[in-house]
């Protein structure tokens, strides 16, 4: 529904002029939803509510967002979703792997991608996704809840670097 | 121009994972029901002014395009009826 708020507008503008664009959670849905990235974040496949830590790995290095971080680095982030399970047409998800699309998979501590890992149900792992240009992205988990020692995580930080 | 109710049903794309169904179908069987399957759907009921039949479902067809569905995951149909 937000996707077709006015506000989008002026989001996709500025998007197209080159500011970084970050869409988290609510605002990863809505970036699928306005086609600024593509795929789409539905239901959970436990059909509830869920708040956890997780771990991701970094897919892609070469991009504002993950230039903190060496491409297979894992990072622990909290996510707080009931619809967050990423969506694709097969030759789709295909074109995305390809381009190199996908900035963050769910994974186990170790790197590892599993199924057990995959908090949602997401095709592939898929945690975060680039849109077509390196500066529009969006991820399910939560970068700007681990960015204080307080907080307890401070992993997220390099995400925000991507506005510094 | 007549009255026309439009009715946008939505549903998850098969092969789409639908977990509301899974979950709802799960409790149905708790509670001591027996069924083979179950599948959830979204369903609007748009009521407007139109020229004709075809005219109306065009519209709640764009409706369906532009926000009722999402092209990605979902599938919808269109039936139209005068109101």
């Amino acid at each position: 529904m937000a996707a077709h708020a006015p506000i989008l507008e002026e989001v996709r503008e500025a998007a197209a002029d080159g500011t970084p664009v970050l869409g988290i959670c609510n605002g990863a849905q809505i970036g699928c939803e306005a086609g600024l990235t593509p795929g789409a974040f539905t239901t959970n496949e436990s059909a509830r509510f869920q708040c956890e830590p997780v771990h991701v790995r970094v897919e892609n290095a070469a991009t504002p967002w993950t230039a903190a971080y060496d491409e297979g680095e894992v990072i622990e982030l909290p996510i707080a979703h009931g619809e967050g399970r990423f969506e694709i047409a097969d030759d789709r998800l295909q074109q995305l792997e390809e381009t190199d699309r996908v900035l963050f998979r769910y994974c186990e501590p170790d790197g590892e991608v599993t199924a057990a890992a995959d908090p949602n149900g997401s095709t592939d792992n898929v945690a975060g996704v680039l849109g077509t240009d390196d500066h529009v992205a969006v991820l399910m988990p939560h970068p700007e809840r681990a960015t204080l020692p307080d907080l307890g995580a401070t992993d997220g930080q390099g995400v925000l670097r991507a506005f510094a | 121009m007549s009255a026309y109710t439009a009715t946008v049903t939505v549903r998850p794309k098969r092969g789409v994972l639908d977990p509301e169904a899974e979950t709802t179908q799960r409790a149905l069987e708790r509670l001591g029901f027996d069924l083979a399957d179950l599948r959830s759907a979204d369903r609007f009921e748009v009521d407007l002014d139109a020229a004709d039949a075809a005219a109306a479902r065009a519209r709640a067809t764009e409706m369906a395009e532009w926000l009722l569905a999402n092209p990605t995951i979902h599938d919808y149909d269109v039936e139209v009826g005068e109101a």
